[in-house]
């Protein structure tokens, strides 16, 4: 464990050096987010014009659960985002045997290696918003139920990362990530939005095998209904299953890995 | 440029796109469903709710119905306005250095590059195609729309100088490379605004009087908004005509815009990547 730790240290350290060479870069991924931020923000804005609530969340919940989002969004593209772009490339070009030959996990190595130093700025504005949103929120907030919240935001985080994975390793049998790629990014915008308007196998689905709705909108449904153990116990049984699929699937890819480019 | 040369690199920059064709499909059933699937659960709950509270039917003038089909012609003619992401392409090639190329082809670069948006979007156009044709059976169409050949070869020209107008917007932005050295955010960030701004995720009849004002003086409605109403023939030929005007200057404002940057641009280029 300190191994890794120590090996994380130095992935930020090269990360926040190579993040400053591209100053106009970091200024523009800022401006980018404050800009996604506020669209979505906006949407949800216009939306409680013409109601009072959505999914049974007034505004002041629905604000919550967006900036919720915000901050699972920003971890993944600051610890995740950018090692998911390289890892396709190394796959195809047969890069990924210098990662496979080290004394550490490779899926550990590729998957952390590249900190985002540069949206790591908006991890911290979507931290801000979050602290905003629930400093708005008029309503009964424990501590308890605060601390639920995080850990379970956290959970969310793990899912939005095993899905990630396990759409990219596809590409060991199919050489392009174009239409898995796609599919992932098209499936997020399920997790934008509260749980509780999807109904029927469309909502079983995604709190189980296409878990979305777990990711944000579960966790935050937590602060306004109470610590709910059957809440608590669904997201982090799916989080741990996901992690496993991520895994096996992961080394199901590596056996089919030929270490040729293509 | 010659007509000839310009509809070749058209087909060509097609053909590119239609390369990775189960992709392609895959992608557009996957955007296409989305899309509709999101608005659907999304409208179904507050409509239910606003109707159960205060037994209206309509929010921003559109019953459900017609709400939900304003997202299916959005869903698809945004697609057509705007083309694949990043396919302009043309920062990277002043960040690499690959412009030089350009400079001994014998076609001026902004038209070679429009050749290539235009070319880009024709698999758009034949997706669109087939999703109206599948869908048409399927769906009723509420009594707010007139669809009409009128309205449909009316919208067609409108989606058309929509597309060159996203176009325009993106040339100058694109064209910062010239001075930054990644701005692919920049990109995102137009897709994000002009979404938002023009109607592509929301029917800008939703948003506060004065600010419908306001964004009518911008681009962006001119790029979805205004083009899907066309389509569902919400709007008069004299809107469409006006529409049309506006989305006129703000296009020779724009080529005005990215000519200058573009010429001063230039001027940095060392042609050896940066």
């Amino acid at each position: 464990m300190r191994r890794y730790l120590r090996l994380y240290v130095n992935f930020l350290r090269f990360s926040f050096s190579r993040a400053l060479h591209f100053r106009v870069d970091f200024l523009f991924r800022i401006f980018m987010d404050i800009i996604y931020y506020a669209v979505q923000l906006g949407f949800f804005v216009v939306i409680y014009r013409h109601t009072s609530l959505l999914a049974g969340w007034s505004l002041d919940q629905a604000r919550i659960f967006i900036c919720a989002y915000f901050v699972v969004d920003a971890i993944h593209m600051t610890v995740i985002s950018n090692n998911m772009w390289w890892l396709p490339i190394l796959i195809n070009n047969g890069d990924l045997d210098y990662y496979l030959v080290r004394p550490v996990s490779s899926l550990f190595f590729v998957s952390f290696r590249d900190f985002a130093a540069n949206s790591f700025m908006n991890l911290v504005l979507a931290t801000g918003l979050l602290g905003w949103a629930l400093s708005l929120y008029a309503g009964e907030l424990s501590i308890g139920r605060l601390l639920a919240f995080i850990a379970l935001l956290l959970t969310g985080c793990t899912i939005f990362y095993a899905l990630r994975v396990i759409s990219i390793v596809p590409i060991f049998w199919l050489q392009s990530t174009h239409g898995t790629h796609d599919l992932f990014y098209g499936l997020v915008n399920f997790a934008e939005r509260p749980d509780r308007i999807f109904t029927g196998w469309l909502r079983r689905a995604l709190v189980t095998v296409l878990p979305f709705c777990l990711i944000a909108s579960f966790p935050t449904r937590i602060l306004f209904e109470g610590l709910r153990p059957t809440i608590v116990l669904h997201v982090t049984v799916i989080a741990l299953l996901s992690l496993l699929v991520m895994v096996a699937f992961w080394r199901l890819g590596l056996r089919a890995y030929s270490s040729a480019s293509s | 440029m010659r007509g000839r040369l310009f509809l070749h690199i058209l087909s060509l920059e097609a053909r590119t796109a239609m390369s990775y064709r189960v992709a392609f499909w895959a992608n557009a059933a996957v955007s296409v469903v989305v899309g509709i699937t999101i608005p659907y659960f999304l409208w179904s709950s507050i409509y239910e709710h606003v109707y159960e509270t205060t037994g209206r039917v309509r929010i921003g003038g559109y019953t459900l119905e017609a709400m939900l089909l304003y997202y299916v012609a959005a869903a698809l003619l945004s697609k057509v306005v705007r083309g694949p992401d990043m396919a302009l392409g043309i920062s990277d090639e002043i960040y690499e250095g690959k412009l030089s190329r350009f400079l001994i082809y014998p076609a001026p670069y902004l038209r070679f590059k429009y050749a290539q948006h235009l070319g880009a979007i024709l698999p758009f156009v034949v997706q669109m195609v087939v999703f109206v044709a599948i869908a048409t059976p399927l769906l009723e169409l509420p009594q707010d729309f007139q669809v009409s050949a009128g309205s449909i070869a009316r919208a067609a020209i409108f989606v058309l100088a929509a597309n060159l107008l996203y176009f325009l917007i993106s040339w100058p932005l694109q064209a910062i490379a010239f001075w930054a050295d990644n701005v692919w955010s920049i990109a995102v960030l137009l897709r994000l605004a002009s979404g938002f701004l023009g109607g592509g995720m929301l029917p800008l009849s939703l948003f506060p009087a004065w600010a419908q004002k306001l964004l009518l003086l911008t681009p962006f409605p001119y790029l979805f908004y205004v083009p899907v109403n066309t389509f569902l023939g919400k709007s008069t030929p004299a809107d469409w005509l006006h529409g049309l005007f506006v989305l006129g200057i703000w296009a020779v404002l724009l080529l005005g815009l990215g000519t200058a940057v573009w010429k001063r641009g230039e001027l940095r280029y060392t042609g050896v990547g940066i």
